[in-house]
C-alpha cells in the first residue's frame, strides 16, 4: 500500500478550510501549518487569473528528510506515510533543510507556552492538544495517521468543500487518485528533486 | 511563468522562501568545527601542542556548545549519533568524538607521556600512533562532514553541490593556517623562518583556492536552479551583498592576501590577516545559510492559469 | 409536507390576479410596517419606505438631523443582540461612536467581544452555536424544511442561551406575554395551536427548537437529534406561480401607488421634508439613471469596493486565532488592491502608504498591486477594515471602508431604502503612516512581519 494524495487545481478555490481543519485536528500553534494553500497570479488584466495550489508533505518514497535524520525520528510506515517520532526528534533541523518542499515546521517553545491568545493563557483545547508536541522538535503532516488508522480520511480531505483533495492508495490502479493521475496527467511538484513524492497535481 | 517570482516571506504566495533552521548559532558551530579541525591537523603535523589544544577546544567545546544551542531538544542530542548508516550528522558526531578523544589522548601523550605511563613503552607507542592516526583520519572527516551534510540537501542549489565539502576542507585549512601562524609565530615558527614563510605562502595560496571555490559555488548555483540564481543575487547584489562582498571577499580574502603579500614577515600584519580571514570565514558560513532559498512549489505552469 | 414559518404567509406569497388578469403586488415581505407619522416614531424610518427594508444607516441620518425629521424623542437605551453596528454601519464611525456615547444605557448580548461591546454598560454573554439548540428553516426557493442544531457541549463559560436571556429580560420588564406573542407569530406556532407558547411561561432554546421541529413534520426532538434535518422540495402552493394564467406586468403601477400613498400621508401630516423626498425613485418601468457615484468630482478617480473571502464573516472572525493565522498570509488581504498598470500610471507602487479619500470619509492603507483588479477600482478587503477596539487580539487597520460611504438621502433609494454601498475615491501617497498607526500592532505591521519573515525555525 502506498498512501498518496492528488490535488485538483481546477477545483481548489483557496478557501483555506483545509488549513484550519488541519490546525484544529492536529492542535497546531500559531504560525505552524502542516498544509497551506498558496496562490499565484498569472497574466495581465483582463486576461489575468489566480491559481490556488494546496501543499503539504509529499510523503516521498525517497524521502530526503528520512535519509538525513540522525536520530531515526523520521521513518516511513508500511503504508507509505512518512512519520516523525516526536520522542526521538532532537530538533536539529537537518530534515527541514533537506526537504525541497519546505514542509517541515519546528514547534516553538514560546508559542506552545504562550498559546494562541498570548500571555500563557492556554484555552482548554490547547491544553489538551499541545501535549502532543515537544517544544523544539521539527515535524510535519502525517496524513492524519490517527484518522487513517481507524479508516477515516485526513481532516483536510474531508473538509474540502470542492473535493479538490483526493486521498487513496497509489498502489491500487483503480483508486480515485490513480484514476485522476492517469486521466488528467498528474504531476508531482519539483520532480527534478528526485524524491518520488506521493502527492500529485492535476489541472 | 507566474507574474513575479519573488521572496515571499511567510505568506501564502508561491515564491521563494528563506530557510532559517540553520542560522547564526549553527554557523558558529560549523565555524568552530572547521577551524578547530584545520588547526589541529596542521598543528599535529608540526607537533605544535598549543595549536592542537586550541584546535581541540574549538572543535570539542565550541562546536558542541553552539550546536547544542541550535538544537531544539538538546537533552536528546546523544541521539544524533544513531544513524551513521545514512546521516552525515551522525557520522560527523561520531567523527568528532573520535577526533577529540584521540586528539586529547595524543596531546596528553605529547605533553605528559600519559599513554606510555599507562600502557608501557611498546603498547604506549602503539596507542600513541593509533591516537595520532585516528585523530588525523577523524579530523579529515570532521573537516569535511559539515559540507557533505549541506551538499546532501537538494532543497537549495547553493548547498547542493560537491563543492560544499571541498569548501569546508579548504576553509578549514585556510583558517587553520591563519590560527597556526598567529599561535606559533613566536614559538616553533620563530626557529624556522623558512617554514614560516612557507606557511604564509600556503595561506595566500589557500585564499586563492577559497576564492576559486566560492566563485565556482556561485556559478553552479546561478546556473543550477532559479532558486540558486536568487540566492546568488542576494549575495552579490541584494540584501547580503554588502556583507558578502565586503566581508567575505574583501576582508576575508583580498585584504589578508594583500597583508600577507606585503607584510608576511610582520607579526602584526599576520595577526590582522588572520583576524580578517576568520571574520571572512565566519561571515561566509552565516551568509551561505541565510541566502539559501526554497524553490517555488510548482515547476510547471498549471493549465488552469490560462482558463 | 408540514408547516413552516412562511406557511402563515402562503396567502401573501400566493400571487393574486388583478381585474385585468395581471399579477398583483404582494404585501411587504417583512409583514406589517409601522404607520407613517410626522414627527417620525422610529429612527430607522421604516414607515417612510413602504416597499423597502429598513436600513441601519438611516438611524445615523436621523440622529444627526433630528430637527429636520422632527424627532421628538431621544433614544437613550440600546439593547443590542449579536450585531456590530460600530463596525458595519456605513458613514463615519466617529459620529456613530458619538451617538453611542450619548446613550444612557447600552446592553449587549454577544458571543465575542467586538467594537460594539466596547460600549456596553452591561454585557450579557450568550452561549454560542456549539452550546445551544435551534431549528432553522431552510431558505427557499427550491427546498424547505428544518435544519436542526444540537449542542456538542454544555456551555463552557458563564453564558446563557439567547432565549434564556431574552425571556429573563422580558419577564423583568413585564413584557413576557407580548414577547411570547411575537414568538408565536414569527415562528408560525399560531398555525398549530397545540404548539403555541403559553404567554406567561419562559421556554428554553431546546423547547423552542423542539416545537419548531414538530411544527414542520410532527417529529419530536429525538428524531431530529438523530436525523439532523428534514428537508423537502418546496410546496408548489408557495411558489411564485405566473403559470396559473396570470399576465406579467410590464408597467409596475404598484410602484406609483406606493409613491402616491406615501406622498398623501406626508401631505396629510404636513411633513416639511416632502419637498426633498426623492419620489422620482418610484418608477413603474426600469429607468436608467446615472448613479450619484458618477456625479462626484473628477478628482475622485477610482471606484472603491470592499470584499470578503469565505473565511471571513462581517464582523468577528478575525478574533479567531486560526482565521487570523491564515487571512493575512493571503495576498488579497495584505494590502489595498490596485491594478498594477493603474498604480504605475499614478506613480504608485506596491508597498506605498496611501490615504484613500471619498467625499464622505477616508482611510489609510498600504497598496498591493495585482492584475486581478479592474484598472479603475481599488479593493479594500473586509479584513483590512478594522478600527481600534478593546479586543486587543483584533488589530486595527488604517480605518474602515464604510467610513467612506454616504449615508444621506441623496444616496439612498427611496423605493428600497437601501444606500449606495460603493463610492469613488482619490489616493494620496504618504511618506509615512499617520501617528495613530505608528505605534505598532496594526494589521499592516503584522502583514509586514509575514512578508519580510526570513523563514521558519527558531531564532538562533
Amino acid at each position: 500500500m502506498k498512501r498518496g494524495m492528488v490535488f485538483d487545481l481546477r477545483r481548489c478555490i483557496g478557501c483555506n478550510a483545509c488549513v484550519v481543519a488541519c490546525k484544529q485536528e492536529n492542535s497546531l500553534p500559531d504560525g505552524v501549518f502542516f498544509t497551506k494553500t498558496l496562490s499565484e497570479e498569472y497574466g495581465v488584466y483582463p486576461a489575468a487569473n489566480r491559481v490556488y495550489i494546496p501543499t503539504l508533505c509529499n510523503h516521498c518514497e525517497d524521502a530526503p528528510c528520512e535519509k538525513v535524520c540522525p536520530s531515526g525520528a523520521t521513518y516511513t510506515r508500511d503504508d507509505g506515510i512518512v512519520m516523525v517520532d516526536d520522542a526521538k526528534c532532537i530538533g536539529c533541523g537537518t530534515c527541514a533543510v533537506a526537504c525541497p518542499y519546505d514542509q517541515r515546521s519546528q514547534m516553538d517553545a514560546d508559542n506552545l507556552k504562550n498559546g494562541m491568545y498570548g500571555g500563557g493563557n492556554l484555552t482548554d483545547f490547547e491544553k489538551q492538544g499541545y501535549g502532543r508536541w515537544t517544544p523544539g522538535t521539527v515535524t510535519k503532516c502525517d496524513f492524519c495517521s490517527q484518522r487513517v488508522d481507524v479508516g477515516l480520511e485526513p481532516a483536510c480531505v474531508v473538509t474540502c468543500p470542492t473535493d479538490a483533495r483526493i486521498f487513496g492508495d497509489l498502489d491500487d490502479p483503480n483508486s480515485a487518485p490513480n484514476k485522476l493521475i492517469r486521466e488528467r496527467g498528474g504531476m508531482p511538484a519539483l520532480s527534478d528533486k528526485n524524491t518520488k513524492p506521493k502527492v500529485y497535481y492535476v489541472d | 511563468m507566474a507574474n513575479e517570482n519573488i521572496i515571499v516571506g511567510d505568506t501564502f504566495k508561491v515564491g521563494y522562501r528563506f530557510q532559517r533552521y540553520w542560522d547564526t548559532s549553527m554557523a558558529a558551530a560549523f565555524f568552530c568545527c572547521e577551524l578547530g579541525a584545520g588547526l589541529f591537523m596542521l598543528s599535529q603535523y608540526f607537533g605544535f601542542k598549543l595549536g592542537m589544544l586550541v584546535g581541540l577546544v574549538f572543535a570539542g567545546v565550541g562546536k558542541p556548545y553552539f550546536h547544542l544551542a541550535h538544537m531544539g531538544v538538546p537533552s536528546k542530542a546523544w541521539r544524533a549519533m544513531l544513524r551513521p548508516d545514512r546521516s552525515w550528522i551522525s557520522r560527523g558526531l561520531i567523527a568528532i568524538m573520535l577526533f577529540v578523544g584521540a586528539g586529547v589522548a595524543y596531546l596528553l601523550q605529547l605533553e605528559y607521556g600519559l599513554l606510555t605511563a599507562i600502557f608501557g613503552e611498546t603498547l604506549g607507542s602503539f596507542f600513541t600512533e593509533l591516537a595520532r592516526i585516528l585523530a588525523f583520519v577523524a579530523g579529515v572527516v570532521v573537516m569535511a562532514y559539515q559540507g557533505f551534510a549541506m551538499a546532501h540537501s537538494s532543497a537549495f542549489a547553493l548547498w547542493n553541490t560537491g563543492l560544499m565539502p571541498i569548501s569546508s576542507v579548504a576553509y578549514a585549512i585556510t583558517t587553520g593556517l591563519a590560527a597556526l601562524l598567529v599561535l606559533g609565530w613566536d614559538g616553533f615558527l620563530a626557529q624556522q623562518p623558512g617554514v614560516r614563510q612557507l606557511l604564509v605562502n600556503f595561506t595566500m595560496l589557500m585564499l586563492l583556492v577559497d576564492l576559486a571555490i566560492i566563485m565556482s559555488l556561485l556559478h553552479g548555483a546561478y546556473h543550477g536552479t532559479t532558486g540558486g540564481r536568487q540566492s546568488v543575487g542576494l549575495l552579490v547584489k541584494g540584501t547580503y551583498s554588502q556583507a558578502f562582498i565586503g566581508l567575505v571577499m574583501g576582508v576575508g580574502i583580498a585584504v589578508p592576501a594583500l597583508l600577507l603579500w606585503v607584510g608576511g614577515t610582520s607579526y602584526l600584519l599576520v595577526v590582522l590577516a588572520a583576524l580578517a580571514i576568520l571574520a571572512g570565514f565566519f561571515t561566509y558560513r552565516v551568509l551561505v545559510f541565510k541566502a539559501a532559498l526554497y524553490e517555488p512549489i510548482l515547476s510547471f505552469k498549471p493549465r488552469t492559469a490560462s482558463l | 409536507m408540514g408547516v413552516t414559518i412562511d406557511d402563515g404567509q402562503v396567502d401573501n406569497n400566493h400571487v393574486e390576479m388583478g381585474e385585468c388578469g395581471q399579477l398583483l403586488g404582494t404585501p411587504h415581505q417583512l409583514g406589517h410596517m409601522p404607520e407613517f407619522a410626522y414627527p417620525t416614531n422610529e429612527y430607522h424610518l421604516a414607515s417612510h419606505f413602504p416597499n423597502g427594508v429598513n436600513s441601519p444607516h438611516l438611524n445615523l441620518l436621523v440622529h444627526l438631523n433630528r430637527e429636520y425629521f422632527g424627532v421628538e424623542f431621544t433614544p437613550d437605551v440600546i439593547v443590542n443582540c449579536h450585531s456590530n453596528p460600530v463596525w458595519s454601519i456605513q458613514g463615519p464611525r466617529e459620529k456613530w461612536i458619538q451617538f453611542l456615547k450619548e446613550m444612557r444605557f447600552i446592553v449587549c448580548v454577544d458571543v465575542v467581544p467586538n467594537e460594539m461591546t466596547d460600549f456596553a454598560d452591561v454585557i450579557l454573554p450568550s452561549s454560542d452555536v456549539l452550546e445551544t439548540w435551534n431549528c432553522t428553516m431552510i431558505e427557499p426557493p427550491h427546498t424547505e424544511g428544518q435544519c436542526f442544531r444540537q449542542p456538542v457541549t454544555e456551555p463552557i463559560y458563564n453564558t446563557k442561551s439567547e432565549e434564556e436571556i431574552f425571556y429573563e429580560l422580558s419577564e423583568r420588564l413585564g413584557v413576557l406575554e407580548a414577547y411570547n406573542g411575537v414568538i408565536n407569530m414569527i415562528l408560525g406556532f399560531e398555525q398549530k395551536p397545540e404548539l403555541k407558547l403559553d404567554l406567561d411561561k419562559k421556554y428554553t432554546d431546546r423547547e423552542i427548537a423542539r416545537r419548531k421541529g414538530l411544527l414542520w413534520n410532527g417529529k419530536d426532538i429525538d428524531w431530529y437529534m438523530e436525523h439532523g434535518h428534514s428537508v423537502t422540495e418546496r410546496r408548489l402552493d408557495k411558489w411564485y406561480r405566473p403559470w396559473e394564467g396570470m399576465r406579467l406586468n410590464f408597467y409596475i403601477e404598484d410602484m406609483l401607488k406606493e409613491r402616491d400613498g406615501l406622498k398623501a400621508k406626508m401631505e396629510a401630516m404636513k411633513t416639511p421634508y416632502i419637498k426633498d423626498w426623492p419620489f422620482e425613485d418610484f418608477q413603474p418601468l426600469p429607468t436608467a439613471r446615472l448613479d450619484t457615484l458618477h456625479t462626484l468630482p473628477e478628482e475622485y478617480n477610482l471606484y472603491a469596493i470592499t470584499f470578503k473571502d469565505i473565511q471571513l464573516n462581517f464582523g468577528e472572525s478575525l478574533s479567531n486565532p486560526w482565521i487570523r493565522d491564515i487571512v493575512f498570509r493571503d495576498p488579497v488581504h495584505t494590502g489595498l488592491l490596485i491594478n498594477t498598470a493603474t498604480a504605475a500610471k499614478m506613480g504608485l507602487a506596491a508597498g506605498d502608504v496611501v490615504k484613500v479619500e471619498s467625499p464622505y470619509g477616508h482611510l489609510y492603507g498600504r497598496l498591493a498591486t495585482t492584475e486581478g483588479m479592474h484598472p479603475e477600482t481599488i479593493g479594500v478587503s473586509n479584513a483590512l477594515s478594522r478600527t481600534k477596539s478593546e479586543n486587543t487580539y483584533v488589530a486595527m487597520s488604517g480605518g474602515h471602508f464604510n467610513d467612506m460611504l454616504p449615508y444621506d438621502m441623496a444616496n439612498t433609494d427611496a423605493a428600497s431604502g437601501q444606500p449606495e454601498t460603493t463610492t469613488k475615491v482619490k489616493l494620496t501617497k504618504l511618506d509615512d503612516w499617520p501617528d495613530f498607526l505608528k505605534q505598532g500592532g496594526s494589521i499592516y505591521d503584522f502583514v509586514q512581519e509575514l512578508e519580510t519573515a526570513k523563514g521558519k525555525g527558531e531564532h538562533h
